[in-house]
C-alpha cells in the first residue's frame, strides 16, 4: 500500500465521482480516496497529503456555500506546492481552464464521455512531467559538481605554479 | 408498426465498464435516485428566481444525461443552463423545464428496463 500514488477525487455529484473513482481504481498502482466537498478533502491532506487531485471546478450544486472548486485549488497549491490537481468541469469555455492554469492546475478536463479516459492520460503525463524535472534535475546537479571540479582544477594549477612546482605550458 | 426508438444508449456505459453488469446497474441507479432530486432542485430554484442556482443544478445534471446517450435531453438542459446562466428567456423555462420532465420520465422507464435486462 505504501509504494502506491494517493490520489484524491473531489466531486460533488456522486455519480460522477463513482465513475471516475472506479475507473481510476482499474490501475492497481493508486490508492484512491472520493470525497464530496473541498472542505473534506483540506482535512483529509492535512492528514495524508496526496499526490494528486482531480477537483471538480463546480462544487456547490448539493451544498450552496460549500468551498468551489477554485477556492480549493488555491488552498492546496499554497499549502502543498508539489501536489498535481487536474481540474474537472463541465464547462468547456477557454477562459475558465486557464484562470484554473494561472492557479496552478496541473490540466483540465471537460466533463462529458473522453473525461475519463483523460483523466488516464492526465496521470501518464504528471508521472512523465515528473520522471523528466527528475532527470533535468540529475543533470543540473552533475554539471554543478563538474563545474565545480573544473574550478578546484584551476585553482590547483594556478597555485602549483605560483610556487614553481610546475611549468607553465608554452602558450600560457 | 416500427419500433418506438429509445431515447437513451447505454453504448458508452458499457464500454465504459467493460460491460460489467454491477458497474453498469450501480450507476444506472445512482442516476435515477439522484436526478429526481436535482430536478426538484431546479424547480425550486426557479420558483425563488434563483438562476445561479437553477443554472449549477442543470450544469451538474448535464454531463450524467450524457453517459446514458440522452442527447434529447442533454440539449434541452443545456438550454435551461443557457436561459438561467445568462438570464435570458426566463419565461420559456417552465416550459423547458416540463418537457424536460416528461422527457426524464421517459429515460427512467427506459433505465429501470435495462436494469431488469442486467439482472442485477
Amino acid at each position: 500500500m505504501a509504494d502506491k500514488t494517493l490520489v484524491y477525487v473531489v466531486d460533488d455529484e456522486p455519480l460522477q465521482r463513482d465513475m471516475l473513482k472506479d475507473h481510476l481504481s482499474k490501475m492497481s498502482k493508486y490508492e484512491i480516496h472520493d470525497f464530496p466537498t473541498g472542505e473534506e478533502c483540506l482535512a483529509a491532506a492535512k492528514v495524508r497529503i496526496p499526490q494528486i487531485v482531480f477537483l471538480d471546478y463546480n462544487l456547490n450544486s448539493q451544498v450552496r456555500d460549500a468551498m468551489d472548486g477554485i477556492d480549493v485549488l488555491k488552498e492546496l497549491k499554497n499549502i502543498y506546492p508539489e501536489m498535481e490537481v487536474v481540474m474537472i468541469s463541465g464547462q468547456d469555455r477557454i477562459e475558465v481552464a486557464v484562470n484554473t492554469m494561472k492557479y496552478g492546475a496541473f490540466d483540465y478536463i471537460v466533463k462529458g464521455e473522453g473525461s475519463f479516459l483523460r483523466a488516464e492520460k492526465a496521470m501518464f503525463n504528471i508521472y512523465r512531467y515528473h520522471r523528466l524535472q527528475g532527470s533535468a534535475n540529475r543533470y543540473k546537479k552533475l554539471m554543478t559538481f563538474f563545474g565545480i571540479g573544473m574550478l578546484l582544477m584551476i585553482i590547483l594549477v594556478i597555485f602549483l605554479q605560483s610556487q614553481g612546482m610546475i611549468n607553465a605550458p608554452g602558450w600560457y | 408498426m416500427e419500433p418506438t426508438k429509445s431515447i437513451t444508449d447505454l453504448t458508452y456505459l458499457k464500454s465504459l465498464t467493460g460491460g460489467a453488469s454491477d458497474k453498469m446497474s450501480k450507476y444506472i441507479r445512482m442516476f435515477i435516485t439522484g436526478a429526481p432530486v436535482s430536478i426538484q432542485q431546479m424547480d425550486m430554484y426557479f420558483l425563488n428566481k434563483d438562476w445561479a442556482g437553477l443554472r449549477q443544478s442543470a450544469h451538474a445534471l448535464k454531463p450524467q444525461l450524457g453517459y446514458f446517450g440522452a442527447k434529447g435531453a442533454e440539449n434541452l438542459i443545456k438550454e435551461i443552463e443557457r436561459m438561467a446562466g445568462d438570464q435570458v428567456d426566463l419565461d420559456q423555462i417552465p416550459v423547458q423545464l416540463e418537457n424536460f420532465r416528461k422527457q426524464y420520465e421517459l429515460i427512467q422507464s427506459e433505465l429501470e428496463a435495462s436494469l431488469k435486462e442486467l439482472g442485477n
